[in-house]
């Protein structure tokens, strides 16, 4: 083989794999399979207005009855028990699916729960305030990335 | 044609190189309008309203699946599914089909809040569209 022949095979294989990563990038970009992100606003007015049965969430013989999400969430972080922070990370995977895909925070009474492992720039999150009848309001944070 | 000691067929050489690369844009400029074509089609959103009337009970969540099937064939889908369920909560998830499922889907999800007695029920709708 000549110069000018291993050139033009050369030429060849470099256009080739320029059309290839072309093909990929179009692939990538006009995906078949489209995933609509819930908001983070409507999530937390959703979740934490929401009533539910204390015993259903493993305060079991408590006398707490039905309470809100919030409350229990504020008991919950108070007693350092871990269980809303169970309920809720089930909750949060069923709603943002993928691996890093939110974080929430939520403070009542000077002390903090931390849950999910987002990082980086958040695409949208929602703060709001909700009373707590024995204690300061409960702050939550939900961010999703 | 004929070609010279050093492999080179000149003219007639230049004009296969020129067809093939013509040949291989074309290609690809036609796989890329039928991807864009195809995204295109997909946009549909979902009606949400069709979901009206959603209720839960310890067997699981329950609506008319009336509106979902008209939305379906309205929007010349190939079918759908809808997931309920209260991630966390001992209520049963329910899952609801029709038509045909394709490779080619979109999904949305909504949070709501059900009243199921004295609670009101957090609960996760997911809705997956199939494209034709």
């Amino acid at each position: 083989m000549n110069r000018k022949g291993l050139t033009a095979i050369v030429d060849a294989m470099f256009f080739i794999a320029l059309i290839g990563i072309a093909t990929l990038m179009v692939t990538v970009i006009f995906s078949d399979n489209d995933m609509d992100i819930e908001d983070p606003s409507d999530t937390c007015r959703k979740l934490f207005g929401s009533y539910i049965d204390s015993d259903e969430v493993g305060y079991k013989g408590m006398t707490m009855g039905v309470c809100s999400v919030s409350e229990l969430t504020a008991s919950s972080i108070l007693l350092g028990d871990g269980i809303m922070e169970e309920y809720l990370k089930t909750f949060l995977d069923r709603v943002y699916p993928w691996n890093g895909a939110y974080r929430l925070y939520a403070e009542v009474d000077g002390k903090k729960m931390v849950l999910g492992t987002g990082e980086g720039k958040a695409v949208s999150g929602y703060t709001c305030t909700y009373p707590v009848w024995y204690t300061t309001d409960i702050r939550i944070t939900l961010q999703v990335y | 044609m004929r070609m010279d000691n050093r492999g080179d067929a000149g003219f007639f050489e230049a004009m296969a190189g020129t067809m093939a690369v013509c040949l291989v844009m074309t290609s690809f400029l036609a796989f890329m309008a039928t991807e864009v074509s195809n995204t295109g089609q997909g946009s549909v959103e979902f009606d949400w309203t069709v979901m009206a009337g959603l209720t839960v009970s310890e067997s699981g969540s329950e609506w008319s699946d009336d509106g979902t099937e008209y939305f379906v064939e309205a929007n010349r889908l190939s079918g759908a599914k809808v997931v309920c369920s209260s991630p966390g909560l001992p209520i049963e998830e329910r899952t609801w089909t029709c038509g045909e499922e394709t490779p080619t889907t979109s999904m949305v999800k909504k949070v709501y809040s059900l009243g199921y007695g004295e609670q009101s029920v957090p609960t996760v709708v997911e809705v997956v569209l199939y494209r034709r």
